[in-house]
């Protein structure tokens, strides 16, 4: 009785695999020695730089790479330290612009115009906490015109720039209305007060 | 079932008796409102600018003025334009009175004090450049210049007697000779200095150029208390020599600084 050997597609594979890698293994072998027998032939002169030249990529301008720099995705890793210090060393920035741009500030433009006078208000007046100065030049309206002391003065100053005209004018001292001590120029209100006047431009030719 | 009754019943009485209460006061409202937008609307047509109706209705609202008051104001406003004078004078005055909380009871009295002070400058004015044939307008900065005097210390008489006496000058030297005898009298110089020191300034002209410091000099001289007589001297000095503000300074021993 004759065993046959029955018949396994896969093992048909791999047999039939491993003859055509004893094929390929040859062929590269043959190729090896071809290779190894050619005659050494030196490349032209200039075969690197026109190779060189042909895959050379042309420089963009410094926008585009930007661009393509600012859309290309970006993997940033931080611990979450680092957004506090950032939110902190920004508003420290911020507090500090505007405390220094609002100490800074004693010059007011109130009527933008090539014809406008600086005028300097002052006040001796140490102890106040507050000195504002109204006017007719500001509609009576106290803000924005807050006059600033150093810490190492007694005058409290401001600078506003006016229209050439006559001005009746007093100072808030600590919410207390009172005009200008150190003028002789001042005259009744109409409402009980005193009100101090300024003229500036022609009207101060006298 | 019976509460939800009993609560619309509730309820419907007391929106009957609320009802003529709100109504009264949205009638009041209304009327009070509707004089507001009557004054805006007459002073539109007056001519005052949308602008200065704007600024005093913000004015008025900032300061919580009430609304009949303001109807009144803007009213007056509106009867200045009429009247063909300079607003400025008087809307900046009612913003005075409403930022310093004045009542507008208060404001109106001052308000038509300035009215006729107006209109009696306006009148000598046009009597000064009839008697000299000048052919100059009046324009809103002078009268209203002038006429600020008669609120700051010169009377009436003062500002005819001034203008009776001077020569056939421009009206801005006349506006500031009078502005020159007004400063003297508000700082409360001998009024019979003060009418030579103008006299001679008129006859000599001494104001038609500029002087700028003049007055300050003055003020300033008799805050340091120089006579009114030693500055009486030196003024009149400099205005027959034809002298400077600055040698009139030093003969009253004045320095910039002092000004």
């Amino acid at each position: 009785m004759e065993k046959k050997e029955p018949k396994h597609p896969n093992r048909e594979t791999a047999l039939s695999y491993r003859a055509n890698a004893g094929e390929s293994e040859e062929m590269a072998e043959q190729l090896k020695t071809m290779i190894r027998e050619m005659p050494q032939i030196e490349p032209p002169a200039r075969l690197l730089t026109s190779v060189m030249e042909t895959v050379k990529t042309k420089k963009r301008p410094f926008w585009f790479r930007a661009y393509r720099w600012a859309r290309s995705p970006r993997t940033i890793t931080f611990t979450p330290l680092l957004p506090v210090t950032v939110m902190a060393l920004s508003a420290i920035l911020v507090f500090s612009v505007f405390f220094l741009h609002e100490s800074k500030n004693r010059n007011i433009t109130l009527a933008e115009s090539r014809k406008s006078i600086p005028v300097e208000f002052a006040l001796d007046m140490p102890d106040a906490r507050s000195v504002y100065v109204v006017g007719s030049f500001n509609h009576w309206v106290p803000q924005p015109c807050l006059l600033h002391k150093d810490n190492d003065s007694t005058r409290w100053l401001l600078t506003l720039q006016l229209q050439p005209g006559r001005y009746e004018y007093a100072f808030i001292v600590d919410g207390k209305r009172v005009p200008n001590p150190e003028t002789g120029f001042n005259q009744d209100d109409g409402f009980g007060n005193k009100n101090s006047v300024l003229a500036l431009g022609k009207e101060d030719d006298i | 079932m019976t509460f939800r009754r009993l609560f619309l019943c509730l309820l419907a009485f007391v929106v009957a008796a609320a009802a003529p209460v709100v109504l009264s006061a949205q009638n009041d409202q209304t009327g009070v409102t509707h004089a507001v937008a009557l004054a805006v609307e007459e002073a539109r047509q007056a001519g005052v600018p949308d602008e200065t109706v704007s600024r005093l209705l913000s004015h008025g609202y900032d300061n919580r003025v009430e609304a009949a008051s303001m109807a009144n104001l803007v009213s007056f406003v509106a009867t200045v334009k009429k009247e063909g004078l300079p607003l400025e004078p008087f809307v900046s005055k009612i913003e005075e009175g409403m930022a310093k909380r004045v009542p507008a009871a208060s404001i109106e009295p001052v308000l038509n004090q300035k009215k006729p002070d107006s209109l009696f400058t306006r009148s000598v004015t046009a009597d000064y450049l009839k008697k000299y044939s000048l052919r100059q307008q009046v324009t809103p900065e002078d009268l209203a210049g002038i006429a600020e005097n008669l609120n700051s210390g010169l009377s009436r008489q003062d500002l005819v007697h001034t203008i009776e006496q001077a020569p056939a000058i421009s009206l801005f030297t006349l506006k500031r000779v009078i502005g020159v005898q007004a400063s003297l009298k508000r700082v409360g110089f001998d009024p019979k200095l003060s009418d030579r020191i103008v006299s001679t300034a008129i006859e000599h002209n001494f104001f038609a150029r500029q002087r700028r410091g003049f007055v300050r000099a003055i003020v300033a001289g008799k805050r340091k208390g120089v006579s009114d007589e030693k500055i009486t001297d030196a003024a009149l000095s400099t205005m027959q020599s034809g002298g400077t503000v600055a040698g009139f300074c030093s003969q009253i021993g004045v320095s910039s600084s002092d000004m």
